[in-house]
């Protein structure tokens, strides 16, 4: 199957503009209510610069706080597995559901085990996963992948939800109340909460001087789940390390108000010990973030806490939808944290930006995400991925920039004809013209102009 | 004070009287203005398209033609950013400025003998603001400022509007607009429309690469909103 | 070799320039008044705020705000699962956090972890002299206290996953009253 680019898929899906405009502005509002709560801090950029240079001394120590972490969380009675890789860590967590014997499990949201296809793997072997937050077990009937790390269904409307409850769930064809959807996914998922023997909860942050780690959500499905299960596994990318208990206070702070402008989430559950009786297992999964950390350009991508601050102030996804980016952690972060899985096959994400900068601006711990983007596509096209045109657009181009002679001479057939300037070819198979018109050109240019009438 | 005037690429080659009110407004302010008659252009299209590596010769060729200079300055917010950023030369890197921040950091222009009896909407190139800091942004908790407001208040008549989203990227983004066509155009709607809902008479900003983007979706839909370089407005005479 | 070691030796090959841990931050006290900033974020979280001089005088309140529905307050309960049945549950809570809202729960408040979270209301006793300005200054006080769990519980459970409207009643708790109490 073609894969569509960014580019494609984005154009997919704006062919639908009342839809677009809807996703736009609804994301919009979201980044308004993330400045509205950032603005009452008036320590909030001291805030960002604190938890920045915290998770930047974290990953200049990783192995150490990665084993002080470990010998904590063991002391606690927990139980600490490694994976290298998505397979491994898919691994680990069958094996702990196949000693308890178990088909079926709850799973809060884990950006992680997305990353690792988790789902599909356990489907195969049999295993029932449900996944509990709503916008998870929405587009889980749906046959979805999340298209945004905080708000999985933002691109579904209620009429989607509807039908899809109507299906899965019996509701009633037609309605499409978000109060009597919620209420019908709290009914059904109590079940599956109370049935449930295995537990997998994702991580925001592991503490590595307490051995705890901490879980935030909304709705409480998390802590529903791991506190009625006998087996909690707790998955979680090895950068999601804090050295202190105290490091909670500043990213706790930051956390919610720059996802979705809230004072906290309503609950940020700090786990240390398995309850009596209970298992609790942690998955650290490296899973490509070693070879990020050696990628001196890139190694600050691993300060990202999943707030998705830059997914609602970009322009790009607004308009393009989350599902454009291919990738289970989409937008900007998503862009710069893509390639280092697979570059050919995210060649396009580095490109799916204006270069505007905004995202670094909101971002709470302060990631250059604007500026990674730039070193990605320069990475990317010096390693030959580039299409052979664009290569020898570019070449030429650069030949002719080089040589004012040939510029002023181009230039003076380029007024006509403009073929000289990448994307100002004046036929109807350049992009530009598909929906703009070219600039009216003019008599002279100004050096032209400067000859005739300064010199 | 010698100050080299830069004109980008394609305002040479589309937008002369962007660059020839740059050269007047310059000269009105009292700089002794040199136009290099070699200069081509500042490398910045093949850079952000990822190829950085290629843009040895462009770097040369502007070297030569603007070393020795007190200031570099150039009407075009993106183009100077690349500069600061990129070029390989540390003298051109410190000396190049965006011609409102010279305006208004080194010349430190406290009036302007200028006229322009219309209501324009202000246009944020996000290159400028963002990458030079042309003005506070949005998104930051910081004491709002822009240079550019500073210097349309300066301009008699002239009364100047934000759209909604005050900060919002247009869309152009070099290649972009053409690679991700579908989206760099939606984006430039949503911009336009917000300005036209302010009843302005022109888009306005320190970037004719924006302003070109969103000219081309204006005369698309035949709308009677113009653009034009803030330049433009801050050399209009009386 | 092991995925442990071999995980700990890749990274300990990449040669990482050293960043001095930034010490601990001070926050700025928002507002002057903690009670009315913690008054204000109870509203801003859909939480109702009954203030009394002592617990017991909340009972009216409470029987007003829920009437013909039993209220249990928490006794050691064996069964997560029972718990589930229970119309509004009553517990301590530990500390407040001003700026939030947040509530401080743990092992020694809660006999059964689950019990804030599957009951259908939640009621939460607390000391006013027991506000803090900023979640700092709430770990400053947590300290080094060893729990097993713990949660900062700000409000109700709620959603915004269905077109970003509002549902305040998720999977946890449909709705939270705070007694704020003078002593």
């Amino acid at each position: 199957m073609h894969m569509l680019s960014h580019a494609e898929a984005s154009e997919k899906f704006i062919a639908n503009q009342e839809r677009t405009d809807w996703h736009d502005d609804t994301l919009w509002f979201v980044r308004a209510k993330r400045d509205k709560a950032s603005k009452l801090l008036p320590e909030w950029e001291a805030l960002r610069e604190q938890a920045s240079q915290i998770k930047e001394h974290m990953l200049s120590n990783l192995p150490q706080y990665l084993l002080e972490f470990e010998a904590n969380a063991q002391a606690n009675g927990v139980q600490v597995h490694w994976a290298k890789d998505a397979h491994e860590h898919n691994e680990i967590v069958y094996s702990i559901i196949q000693k308890h014997g178990d088909k079926a499990l709850v799973k809060s949201k884990s950006m992680l085990t997305e990353e690792c296809h988790l789902n599909a793997y356990l489907e195969q072997r049999g295993i029932d996963v449900v996944d509990t937050d709503l916008g998870e077990r929405i587009v889980q009937f749906r046959k979805e992948v999340p298209s945004h790390i905080v708000l999985p269904a933002i691109h579904l409307k209620k009429e989607d939800v509807g039908e899809t409850f109507h299906q899965h769930l019996g509701t009633p064809k037609g309605n499409k109340d978000p109060q009597f959807l919620t209420e019908a996914a709290r009914i059904h998922l109590r079940e599956k909460f109370l049935e449930a023997k295995v537990a997998i909860t994702g991580v925001n942050f592991a503490v590595a001087e307490t051995g705890e780690f901490v879980v935030c959500t909304n709705e409480g499905n998390a802590d529903m789940g791991a506190h009625l299960s006998d087996v909690h596994i707790a998955c979680m990318g090895i950068e999601k390390i804090i050295p202190k208990r105290q490091d909670l206070g500043v990213f706790l702070r930051l956390l919610a108000r720059s996802a979705t402008g809230q004072l906290i989430t309503t609950y940020s559950s700090h786990f240390a010990k398995p309850r009596a009786g209970q298992e609790m297992h942690i998955v650290l999964v490296d899973n490509g973030r070693s070879r990020q950390l050696a990628r001196d350009e890139f190694r600050n991508s691993l300060k990202c806490i999943r707030c998705a601050a830059c997914f609602n102030t970009c322009p790009v996804y607004r308009r393009s939808g989350g599902h454009s980016y291919h990738q289970p952690v989409a937008g900007p972060i998503g862009s710069i944290l893509a390639p280092n899985f697979d570059k050919k096959a995210n060649v396009d994400l580095p490109f799916a930006s204006t270069l505007c900068g905004s995202c670094s601006n909101v971002c709470p711990v302060k990631i250059n995400i604007h500026e990674q983007l730039w070193f990605w596509r320069q990475d990317l096209m010096k390693e030959g991925l580039a299409p052979a045109g664009k290569v020898l657009g570019m070449k030429f181009m650069a030949w002719m920039m080089a040589n004012p002679t040939i510029f002023r001479m181009a230039g003076g057939m380029g007024r006509k004809v403009m073929n000289w300037f990448p994307f100002l070819v004046n036929n109807g198979l350049n992009p530009w013209y598909k929906q703009r018109e070219m600039p009216a050109p003019p008599k002279q240019s100004f050096q032209e102009w400067y000859k005739s009438n300064r010199l | 004070m010698r100050v080299a005037l830069f004109v980008p690429c394609y305002i040479d080659q589309f937008y002369p009287q962007v660059a020839i009110a740059s050269l007047e407004l310059l000269e009105k302010l009292g700089c002794e203005v040199t136009v290099p008659a070699q200069q081509t252009c500042c490398g910045q299209p093949m850079a952000n398209s990822g190829f950085a590596h290629i843009t040895g010769g462009c770097d040369t060729n502007f070297e030569t033609n603007f070393s020795g200079f007190d200031y570099i300055v150039g009407p075009s917010g993106s183009c100077v950013l690349h500069l600061k950023e990129h070029h390989p030369d540390a003298k051109i890197r410190a000396s190049v400025y965006e011609i409102c921040e010279f305006l208004v950091d080194v010349l430190k222009v406290k009036s302007l003998p200028a006229y322009f009896p219309h209501k324009v909407g202000l246009h944020q190139s996000c290159h400028g603001q963002r990458g030079l800091r042309i003005s506070s942004m949005t998104e930051l908790n910081e004491k709002p400022f822009s240079k550019l407001t500073y210097l349309l208040d300066l301009v008699e008549g002239c009364e100047w509007k934000y759209p909604e989203r005050q900060d919002e990227c247009c869309g152009f983004g070099g290649t972009f607009c053409v690679t991700e066509e579908a989206v760099s155009v939606k984006m430039g709607q949503d911009r336009i429309q917000e300005h036209q809902a302010n009843e302005v008479e022109y888009i306005v900003g320190a970037d004719t690469s924006c302003l070109m983007h969103m000219e081309g979706i204006l005369k698309r839909s035949a709308s009677n909103v113009g653009v034009k370089h803030i330049v433009e407005i801050l050399n209009a005479h009386a | 070799m092991s995925s442990r070691e071999e995980i700990i030796k890749a990274l300990q090959e990449v040669k990482v320039p050293a960043k001095a841990y930034p010490g601990a931050f001070t926050a700025q006290v928002i507002g002057e008044d903690t009670l009315a900033d913690f008054l204000y974020s109870m509203q801003v979280v859909s939480t109702t705020v009954i203030q009394v001089k002592e617990a017991a005088d909340a009972s009216p309140a409470l029987d007003k705000h829920f009437p013909n529905m039993e209220r249990v307050h928490l006794n050691p309960l064996a069964d997560g699962l029972s718990l589930a049945d229970i119309d509004v549950l009553e517990i301590e809570g530990d500390f407040g956090v001003a700026e939030n809202g947040a509530i401080w729960l743990d092992d020694s408040n809660l006999p059964h972890r689950v019990a804030p979270f599957i009951c259908q209301h939640l009621v939460i006793y607390l000391s006013q002299n027991n506000l803090l300005p900023t979640l700092q200054e709430a770990y400053i006080r947590l300290g080094d206290k060893q729990t097993g769990f713990g949660v900062f519980l700000s409000g109700p459970s709620k959603t915004a996953d269905i077109e970003q409207s509002l549902v305040i009643g998720a999977h946890g708790a449909r709705s939270l009253v705070v007694v704020l109490t003078e002593c």
